[in-house]
């Protein structure tokens, strides 16, 4: 049975590394949504039924930190687990989006080990 | 808000050199090797610049061949076979120039302090001419040419990048 994952980014190049990261991390299992900010995110996880969410964090209209806001204060979404994959992750970013409740921050460009030991606690292990 | 000086030349060289290796490294697969001297590009070439409005403002600028660009893309998307069109192709090259730019930013200034920066914007590399003030690095990326400009004072770019 595969798993819902959401990709957020204004960048079909960006959401397309992710994509590929992902399955090359193993989790091959998965079923992915597409969106390019944070607005059409939000109508994409009305109707999936996501186990992950995954956003760049400087996008047009809604940022990732705005997206990550109104997720956690969305009763029916706030214990989605958002990982936040972005350009802008020194210490200073990572320790405000965490304070926000993001699940995790990677820093682009992502490394496949990375990315696996992030999404194995969330997605399981392989099978 | 601005509220640091700039660093060193030196400094904003290191760490140039750095976040351009790591970058096409990741993405590309590619080790760009350093230039002494910038070559002559064959025309048509693409550029992307990206404005950092804090801590300090200033602008990063790219100009490559289109052949390069091209090829980035068909690197990134191999598996796809749907890098060749010039929307692809610049978003390609944006994605690497935002990636490049960020690791850039965490390079030079200190990990506690929080930076800010644009979008990638293309242009024609050669509506892209190297006025004002600025520092350029060469590089060779799968042999081709790359050039990497930094313009410290913003008050200078807009005489920089007049669109054709």
């Amino acid at each position: 049975m595969s798993i819902s994952i959401v990709i957020v980014d204004d960048s079909k190049t960006a959401r397309f590394l992710i994509r590929q990261q992902v399955e090359m991390a193993g989790f091959d299992q998965v079923e992915f949504h597409e969106s390019i900010n944070g607005r059409e995110a939000l109508a994409t996880l009305d109707n999936a039924e996501a186990k992950l969410l995954i956003t760049d964090y400087k996008m047009p209209e809604m940022d990732g930190l705005e997206l990550l806001q109104s997720i956690k204060r969305n009763p029916m979404h706030q214990d989605l687990p958002v990982l936040v994959v972005t350009s802008f992750a020194n210490m200073a970013k990572i320790r405000e989006l965490m304070d926000h409740g993001a699940y995790a921050v990677l820093r682009k460009p992502v490394s496949v080990a990375a990315l696996y030991d992030v999404l194995k606690p969330l997605l399981g292990p392989i099978a | 808000m601005i509220n640091a000086s700039m660093p060193a030349t030196g400094r904003i060289e290191a760490a140039m050199t750095k976040a351009v290796s790591a970058t096409f490294e990741t993405m590309v697969f590619s080790e760009p090797s350093i230039q002494v001297e910038a070559k002559v590009m064959d025309s048509p070439t693409l550029g992307v610049s990206l404005q950092v409005s804090s801590p300090y403002a200033m602008m990063v600028a790219a100009v490559l061949p289109q052949g390069l660009a091209r090829q980035i893309a068909a690197i990134i998307f191999r598996h796809e076979g749907n890098g060749d069109t010039p929307e692809v192709v610049r978003d390609a090259v944006g994605e690497v120039m935002n990636t490049m730019v960020g690791l850039f930013m965490q390079y030079l200034i200190p990990a506690d302090q929080l930076f800010t920066m644009g979008f990638p914007e293309a242009w024609s590399g050669e509506a892209m001419r190297a006025a004002g003030s600025f520092q350029c690095y060469a590089f060779e990326v799968e042999g081709y040419p790359m050039q990497v400009f930094v313009f410290p004072n913003m008050s200078e770019v807009g005489a920089v990048l007049d669109p054709d």
